[in-house]
């Protein structure tokens, strides 16, 4: 006998469980040994561009040859239970219930991760989480992402949630119903990443509370509009946050973001952002999306915390507003990075608001004298007090090593000469210019 | 000046035995690990007999282990190069590897096997795959080989 054919099941089947599961699946033909091995595999990956259209199989098409070999393969499955799942694919209308079927199958007691990616081709059917999935207390990993909602199952009350082993919940384009993902992730007490991505209740959510002792990274990205009343964050061990709020709701609490290292923050309600930049005392990196710019801008300059471990900043502008830029560069001593990137979409806008035009800066930012190497400008677009703010950074930046500007061919003309005769005090500065790519 | 180097003693299938750095085994495989937490290691009498592991595949296992403790600052592409050019040997060498790493647990041997086998597999045709591991017997009947052929003809 050939010797790979000699090794022991254990093996072999660790060999099977480096290969996606459709070439895994393929053995079963290679030779009698192999057969009966795909059935005993813990981790089934399915991804439905892996099996393309074939004229072999004109009658059939490939989504439903698809879900017919995952079938295939799910309901000859063997022990040892299925550890992983991942499944990604398209589909037709009343597919709904054989996905649900497949999802009843896997979920056992030694299920560790679960991972749907589904798209259907029409609207309206969505496919429905079995309340199993939230009791399976073996669960490390959930990941859901489109067309599926989560709804209390009539036949079973909202008890026997359980999900104490779960370390990552991603929900992408999710509807749950009435206060379900709250109770959901009131049981999740050992949870260190979340992402929760335009995750829409059904009617009406009071509110909802992101409180983990454990959590250390944050994706929040709501459509939730005025349905969601109230929103909590209490998180001690976070270090990464990324939120994104795009219609407001009335009131947000924050609490302990002290350890938070690096975070994006892309709200417009000028109150939210100064509460964010508050309970951020030890940031060093730090991204305000366009929302902000629309609304802090406006926030007097007291409000805004000095922060004071921030060594990379990025602002996303919609216009080279410079007094934004400086009294942003005053609150931050630390900064050795600022990175300013223009909004693609708004290109129209290019002077800010007469009231907010170049004013000469009473005491030069502790960054510029000490800290302040490098300073990016992305996708630029020329403005009224872009000169005086160049000339200036350029004149008090002691310690600059380079001024970066990604410009547009069109636009520059006469720019980059003219910027390299302006007056510089760190010797070591450069100016590099480079050319917006064409879309 | 430091105590010498703690050494232990390994015995292959053959008899022979080899003096390995204690350190180099004990960062590498579970097995050894364990015999040494334990205490079921005596250095002053014992040796670990390896009855599963020929000579020729144990040495090479130390020299893997050797070279990953002494070099493991290296950088990620000189240690790369250094295992393609250490597994490249034949496949009865390779199944010889893969059972002494999987017997004395050396998880990232394991993986590099592993990876390599898998790598023999991925994109391949099923006449291949039996062509690369000399799978000239394939156990089915005449019949169920033409059955399977029918019904997976892209596998073929």
């Amino acid at each position: 006998m050939d010797r790979i054919s000699d090794l022991p099941d254990c093996i072999l089947l660790h060999i099977l469980s480096f290969l996606p599961t459709k070439t895994a699946f393929l053995t079963t033909v290679l030779s009698r040994r192999w057969t009966h091995l795909c059935h005993h595999l813990q981790h089934l990956h399915f991804e439905q561009n892996q099996f393309p259209y074939r004229n072999t199989w004109p009658d059939v098409s490939t989504k439903k040859r698809f879900l017919a070999t995952v079938n295939w393969i799910l309901s000859r499955h063997k022990a040892p239970p299925i550890r992983t799942f991942r499944l990604t694919c398209d589909l037709n209308h009343s597919d709904e219930y054989t996905v649900e079927w497949f999802i009843r199958k896997v979920s056992g007691p030694n299920l560790e991760e679960l991972n749907l990616h589904l798209s259907f081709c029409c609207s309206g059917p969505k496919v429905a989480i079995p309340n199993g999935v939230f009791s399976c207390t073996s669960l490390v990993t959930l990941r859901l992402k489109g067309g599926l909602i989560i709804t209390p199952s009539p036949s079973a009350p909202s008890c026997g949630y359980d999900l104490p082993s779960l370390k990552t919940l991603q929900l992408y384009n999710v509807k749950t119903s009435d206060g379900k993902l709250e109770e959901i992730l009131s049981h999740c007490t050992a949870l260190e990443t979340l992402i929760l991505d335009s995750v829409c209740p059904y009617f009406f959510e009071v509110q909802l509370s992101i409180c983990f002792p454990s959590l250390k990274s944050l994706h929040f990205k709501s459509h939730f509009g005025e349905t969601l009343r109230l929103l909590v964050i209490d998180t001690p061990s976070l270090k990464r946050l990324d939120i994104q709020v795009v219609s407001g709701f009335r009131e947000i609490r924050v609490r302990n973001l002290h350890n938070v290292e690096e975070a994006s923050i892309d709200i417009h309600k000028q109150s939210f952002v100064l509460e964010f930049l508050v309970e951020l005392c030890r940031i060093r990196i730090l991204e305000l999306g366009s929302s902000v710019f629309d609304c802090l801008p406006e926030a007097p300059q007291h409000s805004i915390p000095e922060l004071t471990c921030l060594q990379r900043l990025e602002l996303t502008v919609r216009c080279f507003d410079t007094r934004y830029i400086m009294d942003m560069l005053h609150k931050c001593p630390m900064l050795k990075l600022l990175a300013i990137g223009f909004n693609a979409l708004q290109y129209i806008i290019l002077d800010p608001h007469p009231s907010r035009k170049w004013e000469h800066p009473v005491r030069v930012p502790t960054c510029l004298a000490s800290h302040l190497q490098v300073i990016k400008i992305k996708r630029y677009v020329e403005s009224r007090d872009d000169r005086d703010f160049f000339a200036y950074v350029l004149q008090h930046g002691l310690v600059l090593e380079s001024l970066d500007i990604q410009v547009d061919r069109s636009r520059a003309k006469g720019f980059p000469e003219e910027l390299s005769l302006l007056p510089r005090s760190s010797k070591a500065c450069q100016i590099n210019f480079c050319w917006i790519p064409k879309s | 000046m430091g105590s010498p180097v703690k050494k232990i003693m390994l015995c292959s299938s053959e008899k022979e035995i080899f003096s390995v750095e204690e350190q180099v085994m004990v960062q590498h495989s579970v097995i050894i690990n364990n015999m040494i937490e334990d205490g079921s290691y005596n250095h002053e009498e014992s040796k670990i007999p390896l009855d599963c592991v020929d000579s020729k595949t144990l040495k090479k296992v130390i020299d893997y282990c050797t070279h990953h403790t002494h070099h493991h600052n290296d950088n990620q592409e000189d240690l790369e190069a250094w295992d393609a050019q250490f597994l490249n040997v034949d496949s009865n060498g390779l199944y010889d590897l893969l059972m002494a790493a999987n017997y004395l647990e050396i998880r990232n041997l394991l993986d590099l096997i592993y990876g390599t086998i898998k790598n023999m597999i991925k994109g391949k045709k099923i006449d291949e795959i039996r062509r690369i591991f000399n799978i000239k017997d394939h156990g089915f009947t005449p019949e169920e080989e033409e059955q399977n052929r029918k019904e997976y003809p892209h596998f073929y």
